[in-house]
């Protein structure tokens, strides 16, 4: 399920996460949202922004030991 | 999980200003002239139209250079019940608020489903898809 969750802190400064899209989809998701806010001062792509939709079905993550 | 972004927000939508000042308990009334003090001029009292206002010297006036609400006010009568630093926060923290509502309710198959108030006074909204798999 594609679940977005933003934390606004007081003083307005947005957190977003973004989960269970694969691939870039979810910057054209969360684009919209962003351009509506202000500007994005920071980023981080996690392990499944790099998964390709098509090759999901045969992917295994390989998780850190430490 | 696929990405995370920190968005600072910035006051661009008058319809979002106003709900947040709405929701905020003021009393809103557009297209109003401020009255702003000059503490230089004692005798010179500029007026200032602000699209938006909450008071007679406290408003918002659309700033093209910047392409963003900024905030006019009269310092030296401020009488709102929080500092004018606070004030800021507040609006903003409920601009995004009503920016995130507004933006999610123009977005096919997405809806708001939790939305939190947190013991340091963040806002927590879970937003899903309920077309996907």
């Amino acid at each position: 399920m594609k679940k977005i969750k933003f934390v606004i802190a007081q003083d307005g400064t947005v957190t977003e996460e973004v989960m269970g899209v694969k691939g870039t989809q979810c910057l054209d998701l969360t684009e919209k949202i962003e351009e509506q806010l202000g500007t994005v001062k920071w980023r981080k792509e996690t392990q499944e922004y790099y998964q390709t939709v098509t090759t999901e079905e045969n992917v295994t993550l390989q998780h850190d030991q430490n | 999980m696929s990405h995370f972004s920190t968005i600072k927000t910035k006051i661009k939508k008058r319809p979002q200003l106003v709900e947040a000042l709405e929701l905020l308990q003021y009393n809103v009334k557009e297209n109003q002239d401020l009255v702003i003090t000059n503490p230089d001029h004692a005798e010179d009292h500029p007026v200032v139209r602000a699209e938006v206002a909450v008071s007679n010297d406290i408003g918002f006036r659309w700033n093209e250079k910047t392409e963003t609400y900024d905030l006019y006010s009269d310092h030296s009568t401020w009488d709102l019940d929080v500092p004018v630093s606070r004030f800021i926060d507040k609006v903003t923290q409920q601009y995004a608020r009503m920016t995130i509502h507004d933006t999610i309710s123009q977005m096919h198959g997405y809806s708001v489903a939790e939305e939190w108030e947190m013991d340091d006074n963040s806002i927590e909204i879970v937003v899903t898809n309920w077309e996907s798999k």
